[in-house]
């Protein structure tokens, strides 16, 4: 009977676990992910800090935008001017577009001079779902309290084609200077926009 | 200068990357509804796109992931070109992601208005489109669409057969009264529909126009309500509501897809709408469960339950209710674990119905050889220790409350193979259902499962009802061995479906085994000799085991939702009959004998040239369970009729047939009698 019921609470618990979705201003899902150099990164262990997730396929053409015009790299640069954590994830599975070893991640680190503090390697989607991470590029920002502040797109551009990334607003980069600021983050959840991310 | 770098290297990067693309996925053709257009006039021009087999492209809200089409047009002075109009979406499925969007040939259509004091020789259009097609991987294509249209008084109209096509994609718009609203996390819409549309259609596929308002990977749940109200419900995104400025939404129906704009306020109906069928449904579980009392392969456990009660003196009262309450939570505590198991296969992305259990030839072989085993104590070759379960051979005092959780958890087991009529609407429900509400109405089934017993436990004068003891209680319980070994054969015939005849030899031989080993421990054999022969033979069964895995698959005329599609599509004047189906299922089974398979129904198929299409579902089959959900079924028998195309070339909506058949209902049918 003990028994029976403690598999009972397991299973309770799991689904539980599968369900919830992260949701503004809550605890954002702790996890553990191991980047392309081997090095495991607990998002725990970044508490007083910000972090922000990237979700990302080398291949996909969304991605591709913000890569190949620099953008991406350059945000990722001046988060780290501020000691802001940066953690790009490819949940890309196995076989899957976007599915890279450990070593081709890194040459596409070189070749685009990314500048992220880590890329975590997350073939089993397991990161990907439980941030429920829709597209590539999905991004989220955490404050150093650890609670999720914004969910979304990178921008209020879209579309793959135009030369948005001038004119287009920046989510990330707003709810970054208001975390700076000491402020409440304005836009806290957008639709995130790109290619599925391929579980 | 940095920016400038930077754009001409990504312009160089399209430009790269188009000539690369040789094999492009889709291509436009563009048509203008009248020959000649003037000053002043309005008309139409449709875009279709021809997207090669197995891409997509997406609607205006892309779902999870996507972007919709977008064309820019380069407009002479005095031409204004409307937005452009999606047609009616579909949803497509990446698990867990789930997109909405088109495949095969979309038509889009834009309004060209020309102004009263245009003066040009010619109107002539220009535009570049862009879109992302998606096939697992996903690829940006353009494409620069033109035409020209003289200007002249001519207005006749031209490509008349793809604006019908394009007309009859396009979701009508309608100003049916809507209102939508956030309770929990579901998302409620409700839809005032005129009464001469509502009786045209059963199930409701919600298609909103903004993002972030319902989970897309959700089934909506459709409750057509007698006061002509459509209540659709679907998991709730977390945005709020509130923000959204008059959020329309496409509902496509079997009668047609529809635009409706929606208020967002006035909470308090909704509530009343959806506990009605609710409690509908607890009724329905409760009555199922207690039905389920009187299917064969419990019908003995509950009848050897009663007998333990007959022999009860006064005093031993205290002990048949305690007994009672044991066999209860058994029972229920077992329907919670299924009905756990059921969503947490559900929530890890299975796609599974009521029945599924037995999809699995170990699981129907397990339940096999306990159906035997229990004839077998039943019969009397042997009496199990009332230490777990307790049949009613003894009663015994310690241990009653335990042995009769496990005798309710082993009811449980049994019962699974049967599951009675209104039981599976009410699994079926409770599947769409949040996890509280699922588990609810498994709870409430068990409780149905367990009340004639929980009666005669508390009910002294019901037991008085019950016969006296003596010697027949021995012949009555050896008569229950007949419908348990019944059961037996049955699933040992199902397992001859699913696994083929090897998996029937093994079977056959566990049960040979395990009647040897019962009769060997009777035997005064010295103990360690019974032990080493019994291991040897369980050895040997493990080793074999893996017969009762899948071999050759049965021949039958395959149901394929391509086939189906083909058979709608291309041949229009044919009906098509869908008869879902499984080994396991009796329902289905006796139907085919008692009225699909009769000459009288047989000859009205051939008579009115009915396609009759299969589906097997005896073991798992992703296609099938998506085409019973998209009747809003979880289970089989699912019969669908769909007639042969009306004069205008569409076919009407697809009829449900009743899940119990007769001749007379499905010939009627047929020949289009019944309504």
């Amino acid at each position: 009977m003990k028994i029976f019921l403690m598999t009972a609470m397991a299973i309770i618990l799991s689904v539980n676990i599968a369900i919830a979705a992260p949701q503004i201003g809550q605890p954002a899902p702790d996890f553990t992910g191991t980047d392309t150099f081997g090095m495991s990164h607990r998002l725990s262990d970044y508490i007083g800090k910000t972090v922000v997730l990237e979700w990302t396929n080398t291949e996909c053409p969304y991605v591709g935008k913000h890569y190949s015009t620099g953008n991406m790299q350059a945000m990722q640069k001046a988060a780290a001017a501020k000691g802001i954590i940066w953690l790009t994830i490819a949940s890309s599975a196995e076989g899957k577009q976007g599915y890279t070893t450990p070593e081709q991640a890194n040459e596409y680190i070189k070749a685009n001079n990314a500048q992220a503090t880590a890329r975590i390697l997350d073939p089993s989607g397991e990161i990907g779902g439980l941030y429920e991470a829709k597209t590539t590029p999905h991004m989220f920002v955490i404050n150093p309290e650890g609670l999720l502040v914004y969910e979304g797109a990178i921008d209020d551009d879209p579309k793959f084609k135009k030369d948005g990334m001038r004119g287009a607003r920046n989510y990330v980069i707003a709810a970054l200077r208001a975390i700076d600021a000491g402020q409440p983050v304005e836009v806290t959840q957008t639709q995130p926009y790109g290619c599925s991310v391929k579980y | 200068m940095k920016y400038f770098f930077f754009l001409t290297f990504f312009i160089l990067n399209i430009i790269a990357g188009e000539s690369h693309a040789q094999e492009r996925h889709a291509t436009l053709e563009i048509f203008a509804s009248q020959k000649e257009a003037s000053a002043g006039n309005t008309f139409y021009i449709a875009i279709r796109q021809n997207i090669d087999d197995e891409w997509h492209t997406y609607w205006q809200n892309a779902g999870d992931s996507g972007e919709p089409m977008s064309i820019e047009w380069i407009t002479q002075d005095g031409v204004t070109i409307s937005d452009l109009r999606f047609p009616t979406p579909k949803e497509i499925r990446y698990d867990p992601l789930v997109n909405y969007g088109f495949e095969g040939r979309p038509i889009y259509l834009q309004t060209v208005t020309v102004d009263e004091d245009f003066k040009d020789d010619a109107i002539t259009l220009q535009g570049d489109a862009f879109w992302l097609i998606c096939k697992e991987i996903c690829i940006p294509e353009m494409q620069t669409i033109s035409l020209t249209i003289p200007v002249g008084a001519n207005r006749e109209t031209t490509n008349s057969s793809i604006f019908v096509q394009a007309k009859n994609n396009m979701p009508q718009e309608k100003d049916w009264p809507a209102r939508l609203e956030k309770k929990g996390n579901t998302a409620f819409l409700t839809v005032s529909v005129p009464e001469d549309v509502r009786n045209n259609f059963q199930t409701v596929e919600v298609y909103p126009y903004d993002w972030g308002v319902m989970k897309t990977a959700e089934t909506a749940v459709t409750d057509i309500r007698d006061n002509g109200e459509v209540v659709i419900s679907k998991t709730a995104e977390d945005r709020d509501f509130a923000e959204l400025v008059e959020p329309q939404f496409v509902l496509k129906t079997e009668a047609g897809a529809y635009v409706v704009k929606a208020g967002t306020g006035g909470a308090a109906d909704v509530v009343a709408a959806s506990s009605v069928p609710f409690l509908v449904i607890i009724i329905f579980a409760f009555i199922g469960g207690i039905i389920l009392n009187l299917m064969p392969c419990v019908f003995p456990i509950l009848s050897m339950k009663a007998l333990s009660l007959v022999k009860l003196s006064g005093q031993e009262r205290r002990h048949a209710q305690a007994s009672g309450i044991g066999y209860t939570v058994g029972i229920v505590a077992s329907f919670v674990a299924i009905a756990l198991l059921l969503i947490g296969l559900k929530a890890a992305g299975a796609s599974i119905g009521w029945g599924f259990q037995l999809q699995n030839p170990y699981v129907v072989a397990i339940l096999a050889t306990l159906l035997f085993v229990i004839a077998l104590n039943l019969a009397g070759l042997f009496e199990i220790s009332s230490r777990f379960v307790n049949l009613g051979a003894r009663f015994t005092r310690g241990n009653d409350v335990k042995s009769s959780f496990f005798t309710g958890v082993l009811a449980c087991m049994v019962a699974t193979p049967c599951s009675a009529p209104f039981m599976a609407s009410a699994i079926g429900y409770a599947l769409t259902q949040t996890m509280i509400i699922a588990i609810i109405v498994f709870i409430i089934l068990g409780l149905g499962l367990a009340f004639p017993y929980l009666i005669l436990c508390f009910i002294p004068k019901v037991q008085k009802i019950l016969p006296k003891p003596g010697p027949w209680m021995q012949s009555f319980r050896q008569f229950l061995a007949f419908p348990m070994m019944a059961s037996a054969i049955w699933l040992v015939w199902v397992l001859s479906r699913q696994a083929g005849d090897m998996a029937v030899l093994y079977i056959l031989a566990l049960f040979l085994t395990i009647t040897f080993i019962i009769w060997l421990y009777r035997r005064s054999v010295k103990r360690s000799v019974k032990s080493i022969i019994a291991a040897v033979m369980i050895a040997i069964l493990i080793v074999y085991a893996p017969l009762l895995s899948k071999g050759d698959a049965p021949a039958h005329e395959a149901f394929t939702q391509a086939r189906l599609q083909t058979a709608l599509e291309e041949n229009p004047d044919r009906p098509v009959f869908v008869n879902m189906t499984a080994s396991w299922c009796i329902t289905c089974l006796v139907n085919e004998r008692t009225t699909l398979s009769q000459a009288s129904v047989t000859q009205t198929f051939e008579d009115y040239n009915v396609l009759y299409m299969k589906g097997d579902w005896t073991n798992k089959n992703q296609e099938i369970t998506q085409y019973l959900e998209s009747f809003q079924r979880n289970g089989v028998p699912l019969y669908v009729f769909y007639n042969k195309a009306d004069e205008n070339g569409r076919r009407p909506e697809p009829q449900i047939l009743p899940q119990i058949l007769t001749p007379a209902q499905v010939i009627g049918i047929v020949k289009g009698e019944t309504p």
